[in-house]
Parts: C-alpha cells; sequence; structure tokens
C-alpha cells in the first residue's frame, strides 16, 4: 500500500466506503518501518457466560467439563478499548470548497471509518453515532470483526441535514454509555462553544475518554474568496452579500478565536483536541487514535497490574 | 455671453454624465455576485458586525476617488477655463477677438518665399490666403478658452462671417475652414465698419481694452490708403473702432510682388458703328519693383486676336496706354479682350486680361416720341430733331442714327429695347407705368432726352418723372417763362427780350465742339420760352445754362444709361436754336452721350449682380448661365412694371458669361476689380501717419505670441489634467489597499 492512498483526494476517488477506510488503514501501517504500535498480546482475562450469537470458538471447554456450563473466555484484548465514533451530519458539514474533493461530512465518513477498522483490527470495541441536532444513528460498540461493516453502512447513510447540536447529543449519549467509553468526536462543531464544553464536560465527568477531530473546509479556515460574493447560510443560517476581501482579516479572527475556545475547553478538561482540514491526509486522524489508545491501554495495564 | 465656462461644453456635459458611470459599474458590480454556500456563518455574520462600517467607508471613498478621475478627466477635455467673474477677481478679463480676413483676389497670390499654410481649407497653401487662414488657426488655438470670437470676411462687400462672439472653438473653425477666397476685391473700409458694428454690440459683455480687432491680409496700399494716397474710408473706420477696441493689423511680412495688369479696357470712338473703325484703349500698369520691358497688348475680338500692340517699357508704379483701331464687321454684341503678355515674373496672372462688351450698330436706334405729329418733315414736335439726327438720309450718305418718329399715344405699345435713345419731344403727361418701363430702359443702359414744350404736363411730370429726387427725371419742371414764338416765324428775328444760351465751361461732352467757339450758332440762339427747373438732384449736371442762369440742359445718370432734360422746346415753337446749324452738332453730341450706357450692362466686375434687360418675347424661355468654366449658373427672370429683366450672379470669377434665352445668346465681360491688381503692401510708417489713432502693426509672430501668453493665464486644463493624474495614483494606492476588484 502507498501512503498516498491517505490523501483525500485520491481517497475520494473510491467510491467505497469501507474500501477506503481499508486503504487508509493499510496504507498507513505500509509506511512505517517498526510499528510503534506491535499490538497487545492476547492474555486471559476472565470468563463470562455463553450469550447467543457468541462465537463458539471462544468457548472453554474446559469450564465446560468442570461446571457443565458454557462460558466464553475473555481476553485482554477483547476489552481493551470500548470505542464510540461519533459523526456529524448536520447540514453545515456538507460544505466543500472548490479546491477540495470532499465534504467534510464525507472526509468526517471516511475518518471514522478508518478509526473504526483499525478499532476492530486492535480488536477494540466500536460504536457508532450519528447526529445532528439529535442522534439520528446509534449502534453499539463491538469488536466482532463483521461489526465493522454495520458502522460502515451506518456512516453510508445521510440524514435529513439539519442543525449542529453537540451539547444535547452529547447529554443523550451521556445517558446511553454505561462504561468507559473512548468518545471520537468528529464534527465542525460549529454552534455554541461553551454548550459545546458543557457536553463534553458531563462526559468526563462519567470517567468517558474524548477525542474530537475538528473538521474545517480549508476555505473556512483561509477565507480565500475575492469578488462580490453571497454567502447563503448552510442551515437555515441567513445570507449575506458582501467583499470577501475587506472582511478576511475579521473572519479569520473569529475563527482564531473560536478554535482558541475549543482548544483551551478542551485542554482544561485533559481532551485530545485536534483540528483537521479536509484536504489533510487521514493519517494524523489514525495517529491521534492510537496515541489515545495506547495512553488508554497503559493506564488500564498499571491498574490491572496494581490489582492483582 | 457664454453659458458655461468651457471651451467645449459638450465634452463638460459628458463628463458630468459619466461621473455616474463608476456608481453605475459599482451597482452593476454589487448585482453580478457570485453565490457561495456557506456553513460558518457565524464567523461570517460576527465579522461583517465589525468591519461593515469600514469597508462601507472605504468602497464610499473609492468611489468618489473614482467619479473625481473620471469626471475630472472629462472636464479637463472640456477644457474649462476661468470664468468671468473669477477673472475679474484676479484683475482680468476676456476678450473678444475680431478676426478681419482678407479673402479677395490678391490673396491667391504665391509669394516667392511663400510657405504652406498648416491646416483647414488651406491645407498645403502657399498662397498668403493660406497663410492667414494659418495665421487665424493660431490665434483661435491660442486665444484663452472664454475669449469671443468673431469673424468678417473682407472680400467685398464686406461681410460678416461670424456677427457675435463665438465661444466654441470647433465652430469657429468650421466657419474659417470654409471662408475660401475669392476673385472680389478688398473692402477694408467696409469690412472695419462691419467690424466697428460688432464691438460696439460687443461693448456689453466685454470690458473697455478687452476688444481686439485683427486685420489680417496683404495689406494693400490701394485698400488702406485709396488709389489717391489718403487714408480716408478704411483709417477713419479704423479710428472709430479703436475708440472702442484695440486695432491690431497683422503686417503680413511679404516683399511687394511683381505684378504687370490690365487695369482698364475702353474704346474712344463716339459711336460703334458696322465697318468703321473703332478705337479701343487699354491701361496697362506695372504693380512691381522691377521695370517692365519687351510687353505686348493682344486684342482680341469675340477670341479671335485682332491686333498685338507693342508697348513701351512700364517703369515701377507707372500706367501706359496703349490703343488700336479695330473694325467690326458685324453689327452686334461683341466681347473684345486685351491681354498683356510678358516675359518678366508675375505673381498673379489673372489680371493680364481685361474684357469688354460693346454693342456694334449699322447705326444707333433712336425713338422720337412726337406729341403732335405731322406728315411734314419739319413739323411736328419731332421734326428737326429727325433731320438733324439723320442729315444727308436723302443723299444715301452712312447714317449714323436710325431716328424713328412716333406718336406719343403709340408709345405704351413700343418695345423700347429696340433703341439707344428714347426722346419725348414735349409730350402730354405719361401714365405711371409707361414711367416705370422707362426706368428700367434707363438702367439698363439706356439713354433718355426730355424736351420742354406747350403740350407738357408738367405736375404729371413731377409727380411720376421726378417723385421728389427718387424718379428718372433729374429735376422738376417750374414755372414757364416767356411767350411762345408765333407759327412760321421760324427764321423771324427773336424778340428783342429774348435769351440765349450759355456756358461756363466745355469740359462736357456734350459741348466739345464748341470748345473755343464763342460765335457757334449755340450761343446766337434765342430762347423766347422755357421752363425753370427746380429741385435739381444731387450728382445731376447742368453744362448749359441760359444767360439769366437758369439750366438749359440737365444730366444725370440712372442706373447704367443717363437722362438729359432740354428746358425749352425741340422744335421752333420756344427757340429758334433748331434752325440753327449747331443744333446739328448739340443733338447728335446728345445722343452720343446718351448712348454711352449701351454695353455697359454687359460688363461688369468680380461680385456684381448682373442684371439685363430683356424684350417681353424672351421671357418665355428659361434662362442658361454659362460661366468662364463652362458651368452652369443660376439665372432668373424677373418682371417690374412690365420690364423684362434676366438675372444672375453675383458673378464669382473674371471672364466670359453667356446668357441663353431661347434661340438668343447674350455674353457678360466680367473683370477683376484693378484695385486687386495693385498688390503693393501698405508702408507701416505711411499708415501710422494716415491713421491718425492708435492702431497696432504687429508681425504674425509677436501676434501668436501674446495671445499665447494670454491663453496660458487663464486655462485650467493642464491643471485639471495635474489633479487628475494625483487622483489616479491615489486611486490604485487605495484600491490596492482596499481591494482592486471593489
Amino acid at each position: 500500500m502507498q501512503r498516498g492512498l491517505l490523501d483525500p483526494k485520491i481517497l475520494a476517488r473510491i467510491g467505497s466506503l469501507e474500501l477506503r477506510a481499508r486503504l487508509a488503514v493499510e496504507g498507513y501501517f505500509s509506511g512505517m518501518h517498526r510499528s510503534p504500535f506491535p499490538g497487545v498480546s492476547i492474555e486471559f482475562a476472565d470468563h463470562r457466560a455463553y450469550t447467543q450469537g457468541d462465537d463458539i470458538r471462544h468457548v472453554d471447554w474446559k469450564v465446560y467439563g468442570r461446571t457443565d456450563k458454557y462460558y466464553i473466555k475473555r481476553y485482554e484484548q477483547e476489552t481493551n478499548l470500548n470505542c464510540m465514533v461519533l459523526v456529524d451530519d448536520s447540514e453545515s458539514m456538507t460544505y466543500r470548497s472548490a479546491d477540495v474533493a470532499m465534504t467534510k461530512r464525507q472526509y468526517a465518513a471516511s475518518m471514522a471509518a478508518a478509526v473504526a477498522y483499525l478499532a476492530l483490527r486492535q480488536r477494540d470495541a466500536v460504536g457508532l453515532v450519528v447526529f445532528d441536532e439529535t442522534i439520528t444513528r446509534f449502534i453499539r460498540p463491538s469488536n466482532h470483526p463483521a461489526h465493522w461493516r454495520h458502522i460502515v453502512q451506518g456512516l453510508a447513510a445521510h440524514g435529513a441535514g439539519r442543525k449542529t447540536g453537540v451539547r444535547p447529543v452529547l447529554d443523550d449519549l451521556a445517558e446511553r454509555l454505561p462504561r468507559r467509553t473512548l468518545l471520537i468526536l468528529i464534527s465542525d462543531l460549529f454552534g455554541d462553544v461553551e454548550e459545546t464544553l458543557m457536553g463534553l464536560k458531563r462526559l468526563r465527568y462519567q470517567r468517558h475518554e474524548a477525542v474530537v477531530f475538528n473538521v474545517w473546509d480549508p476555505a473556512e479556515l483561509n477565507f480565500p474568496f475575492k469578488g462580490p460574493t453571497r454567502f447563503e447560510g448552510l442551515e437555515s443560517t441567513g445570507r449575506l452579500l458582501t467583499q470577501p476581501e475587506a472582511m478576511r482579516s475579521q473572519y479569520l479572527a473569529e475563527v482564531a478565536r473560536f478554535v482558541e475556545s475549543l482548544r483551551r475547553g478542551c485542554r482544561d478538561m485533559q481532551i485530545e483536541w485536534t483540528q483537521f482540514d479536509t484536504s489533510t491526509p487521514l493519517d494524523a486522524a489514525i495517529s491521534t487514535y492510537l496515541v489515545t489508545r495506547s495512553a488508554r491501554l497503559r493506564q488500564r495495564s498499571s491498574r490491572v497490574l496494581g490489582g492483582r | 455671453m457664454p453659458t458655461s465656462t468651457f471651451l467645449h461644453p459638450a465634452f463638460a456635459a459628458v463628463a458630468v454624465a459619466s461621473a455616474l458611470l463608476p456608481v453605475v459599474i459599482h451597482l452593476l458590480h454589487r448585482s453580478r455576485f457570485r453565490r457561495e454556500p456557506w456553513a460558518a456563518m457565524g464567523f461570517l455574520f460576527a465579522a461583517n458586525r465589525r468591519s461593515a462600517r469600514r469597508i462601507q467607508l472605504e468602497q464610499w471613498l473609492l468611489l468618489l476617488t473614482r467619479i473625481a478621475v473620471i469626471s475630472g478627466l472629462g472636464l479637463a477635455v472640456a477644457r474649462p477655463f476661468f470664468p468671468a467673474a473669477v477673472l475679474g477677481a484676479l484683475g482680468r478679463s476676456r476678450s473678444h477677438h475680431v478676426l478681419l480676413i482678407d479673402n479677395s483676389a490678391s490673396m491667391q497670390i504665391v509669394d516667392a518665399d511663400g510657405q504652406p499654410g498648416a491646416a483647414g481649407a488651406a491645407a498645403n497653401d502657399a498662397s498668403r490666403f493660406g497663410r492667414a487662414v494659418e495665421l487665424c488657426e493660431s490665434l483661435i488655438a491660442a486665444a484663452p478658452p472664454g475669449d469671443g470670437i468673431s469673424m468678417v470676411s473682407l472680400a467685398a462687400p464686406a461681410s460678416a462671417v461670424i456677427d457675435h462672439p463665438a465661444y466654441d472653438r470647433r465652430g469657429v473653425r468650421d466657419q474659417l475652414t470654409r471662408l475660401s477666397p475669392t476673385w472680389q476685391a478688398t473692402d477694408i473700409a467696409g469690412g472695419l465698419g462691419v467690424a466697428l458694428d460688432i464691438v460696439r454690440r460687443g461693448r456689453a459683455d466685454f470690458p473697455p481694452g478687452s476688444q481686439f480687432v485683427y486685420v489680417i491680409g496683404d495689406q494693400p496700399a490701394s485698400g488702406w490708403l485709396g488709389q489717391s494716397g489718403d487714408a480716408a474710408g478704411s483709417a477713419s473706420a479704423a479710428c472709430q473702432i479703436a475708440e472702442t477696441a484695440s486695432v491690431v493689423i497683422v503686417d503680413p511680412g511679404h516683399p511687394n510682388a511683381a505684378n504687370v495688369a490690365v487695369t482698364g479696357l475702353r474704346t474712344t470712338s463716339t459711336l460703334a458703328g458696322a465697318e468703321l473703325p473703332i478705337r479701343f484703349e487699354a491701361d496697362v500698369s506695372n504693380f512691381g519693383n522691377e521695370t517692365v520691358r519687351d510687353a505686348t497688348l493682344r486684342l482680341s475680338l469675340d477670341d479671335r486676336i485682332v491686333h498685338r500692340v507693342a508697348i513701351q517699357p512700364i517703369a515701377p508704379g507707372d500706367t501706359t496706354t496703349a490703343s488700336a483701331n479695330v473694325i467690326v464687321s458685324q453689327a452686334g454684341p461683341h466681347t473684345v479682350s486685351a491681354t498683356v503678355v510678358s516675359d518678366a515674373v508675375d505673381a498673379f496672372p489673372r489680371d493680364n486680361v481685361r474684357l469688354l462688351a460693346i454693342d456694334v450698330d449699322d447705326a444707333v436706334p433712336i425713338l422720337l416720341v412726337d406729341a403732335h405729329p405731322a406728315p411734314d418733315a419739319l413739323n411736328g414736335s419731332a421734326g428737326y430733331l429727325a433731320a438733324a439726327l439723320s442729315p444727308g438720309t436723302d443723299r444715301g450718305e452712312h447714317r449714323t442714327f436710325s431716328p424713328r418718329r412716333l406718336s406719343h399715344r403709340e408709345l405704351p405699345a413700343e418695345p423700347l429695347d429696340d433703341y439707344a435713345v428714347v426722346a419725348l419731344c414735349g409730350v402730354p403727361s405719361l401714365e405711371t407705368e409707361l414711367w416705370s418701363r422707362l426706368e428700367g430702359f434707363v438702367a439698363a443702359g439706356g439713354g433718355l432726352l426730355v424736351f420742354a414744350g406747350d403740350g407738357v404736363n408738367a405736375a404729371d411730370d413731377n409727380e411720376r418723372g421726378y417723385r421728389n429726387g427718387a424718379g428718372l427725371l433729374p429735376c422738376a419742371w417750374g414755372e414757364t417763362v416767356g411767350e411762345a414764338r408765333r407759327t412760321g416765324e421760324s427764321s423771324a428775328p427773336a424778340a428783342a427780350d429774348a435769351i440765349g444760351f450759355a456756358a461756363d465751361a466745355f469740359t462736357h461732352p456734350v459741348l466739345a465742339d464748341f470748345t473755343g467757339r464763342t460765335d457757334s450758332s449755340l450761343f446766337q440762339a434765342r430762347i423766347e420760352r422755357f421752363n425753370r427747373v427746380q429741385l435739381v438732384r444731387e450728382g445731376a449736371e447742368v453744362p448749359l445754362h441760359y444767360t439769366d442762369g437758369s439750366p438749359a440742359l440737365v444730366l444725370a445718370t440712372h442706373g447704367r444709361g443717363s437722362v438729359a432734360v432740354m428746358t425749352t422746346s425741340a422744335d421752333m415753337s420756344w427757340t429758334n436754336l433748331p434752325a440753327r446749324g449747331d443744333y446739328v452738332s448739340l443733338m447728335v453730341n446728345l445722343c452720343v452721350y446718351l448712348t454711352r450706357g449701351r454695353g455697359a450692362s454687359r460688363t461688369c466686375q468680380v461680385g456684381d449682380e448682373v442684371r439685363y434687360p430683356i424684350p417681353a418675347t424672351a421671357s418665355a424661355f428659361a434662362p442658361h448661365v454659362t460661366g468662364p468654366d463652362r458651368g452652369a449658373h443660376d439665372a432668373r427672370v424677373l418682371v417690374n412694371d412690365g420690364v423684362y429683366t434676366a438675372e444672375f450672379g453675383p458673378a464669382e470669377d473674371a471672364g466670359v458669361y453667356t446668357l441663353t434665352l431661347g434661340p438668343q445668346q447674350t455674353t457678360f465681360a466680367v473683370n477683376l476689380d484693378p484695385m486687386e491688381s495693385d498688390t503693393r503692401p501698405v508702408n507701416a510708417e505711411a499708415l501710422r501717419e494716415a491713421l491718425e489713432c492708435d492702431a497696432s502693426i504687429v508681425s504674425a509672430d509677436d501676434l501668436r505670441k501674446t495671445i499665447l501668453q494670454r491663453h496660458r493665464s487663464s486655462e485650467l486644463g493642464d491643471r485639471m489634467l495635474f489633479a487628475v493624474l494625483i487622483l489616479l495614483v491615489a486611486e490604485s494606492w487605495l484600491a490596492a489597499k482596499w481591494g482592486a476588484s471593489r
């Protein structure tokens, strides 16, 4: 695989989101001389009762011989990480400027699929939340290899494209997630920064980990427009006829102010916040995920070892 | 008054209108925006809230700068100038320039040092006229905007080309371009008179000292000082102008041109008869600086050379007269030309030829109108006159005159154009219409001889013929003095109280035969009855009077013809003169004198309106006139009080014009004014002395410099262009700073 496949321009030519994610991840790893993430040894952790649908290959027949009950072996890897990918499906995510290949939504989907693929490959459980003002699709985390396809299908389906409402979605999610979960929020986060941070703060309070992939279109960051332009707001936010050159500096100042607020808020809550623009190769997203996962597992390992 | 302070007000209007252009472009630009779906509207609205006021201000500033650039550029092209009020505050005022341009015949001379003119119709024209036009172009261009310009043509008769202060330079130039050189004479006095009217009207708009009259031409001495060297007409007109405006006479600066010309051509024979020698005299003048030698005068009759006469050397400024006899074999109208041929350099060859139209008769037809005709030759009021004009008829001798007697009752039906002279011999009163016909007849060159007599109705003649000096008769009949002679006493001795004839001088051609003959039977004759005359019209002559001092013979011209009034009878009823031998001489001389106008109506000068009497029968034909260039000219037939005339002109060129009326053709000889041949420029010092008023005589170059200096001090165009340049730099800087596409 070529690392060039991480480039959104190339990935955008690949119609299948599934294939796109696979290629991105493979592409990521093919470029490494030695993986800094060699994988976790498959180590027995405990048993749990067999439930329908479990793979019979994981039935501990020895225990069955002793107790005549079906128990499923649980390994350390299986419970490495419970990951939930949150993808913003609001109308603002459909924006794509002329010089880039993907909308923010497509980029977010690719990013989510790649992370999910990587997680499943690492035996992490992955779930998916697609949202706009509310959660429009919810797929529970699972580490079953076939689960990835469910996630891809969930990402491929588009919602009604309403306004962004991060705070209510995070509040809702906080109710639904009983276990500690690594939340990967992929969104432009256009909305009230304070509200967004409040939602994240509640999740952190419930001891969830969170990673924010703040997705931007390059035009939103550079504001390269010239000549009289009428900006017609997505999400029915009105329209404005103006001379972009004249207000570019003011606009960029507003963006910088917004980004700084988000960055500082996330840092204060020990949330990994990363800014992406849709022309950025996906390896940054994958790296971020792996770094976060590794940190998380190190914390758990020390906690488990410490408990023995 | 100018309605604006722009030399080209139309451009100024366009400039004002174009000031809207940036606004329109701005609005169009705003309406032609591109649409951009946009997600981050929150940031955009926030940025807009912070920068909207600033952007608006920048846009207004940029828009105003662009409006100022475009309108400023347009206004600069319109060439603004200080308005009168501002100039007044600055201690200056607008000026009025009246250009008098000589476009007479002599201006077509190309001087030896001639350089082509610069512009307009005179482009590449090295003639004096081309130079004058070039100078006028320079003056118009150099005249400060806001100055009014008027223009006068000096070709006779001088006329105003632009009779008011014109401010539109293009219009003035158009008029200048349309002005063309002519073959007419210079009318400097007339032109100055026209200019005087213009500057007098201009006093309302231009303060004293701000009106200038420029005389631009070859400044001939003959035009300024006249033939006699006095500066009467032109100088007095110039001095009248000098009371209101500054008179600037532009010194042409060219040397005197070599020119020899035929300045006169006439016949000295009393009568032009067929098969009789007719003597012609031609005046040949040398206006150049070198003696003309070996010149020849060539006489032609109807384009056929009939005589060559060697001319004695002519010194500069001299005139010599050459003469020759020509026999014309065929009676009728003819054209004689005299041409001087010389190897000497001649700058103006057009005046080397002169034409003369003559009428050659077998015998001069004279109509004698009798008050009481009788079959006996000597009876009737016209009997003696008829006998006097046709002596020796019964002996078969050649007749000079061909008199025809007619009753006054037959006169209204008689065509007058068939005669050279009409004699009214004591006829009773004539109808008004007949007087009108007689006026037309005389005006066209005919002669009228009026005798007193018993039948004359003085009151009617005075009312219809004299008309308080406006009519045909040169005097009004007064009281009748003395007793009438008794019938049959033709040879009886006169009464002791009878008076005789007397003359103060014998210079008049009518009395030329009596010079030194105090014993002439003319002065032996006795007059027993005559009419006193009153109110002799100005210009009339009285060559013969009675011994009591009363006028006996009154002569006057009318149009091209002449009128003679004898205050006694043509027969023996009032005087015994008809029985005297010198009666014949006196009557022949009178009739010759009265016929001198014959042919005169067919010899005229360039610029004349040609009027020629025609028979009523010819009026049925449409007149056609061809000129010397064989081109057709407009002609018309007019009838006034029963008198028909064919008219055309004014004649624009010298040469032979031919009038065709049906089968009849008549030729007309048109000559240059001999004044135009005298192209010697006026001496500046002599002119200064003659003018007796403050007039400048300056060179063309000095004039240009003076006006250019005034021009620079009043025009704003250059300053405005500089301001536009600064604005353009400002606009570029602002556009670069705030966005070039705004």
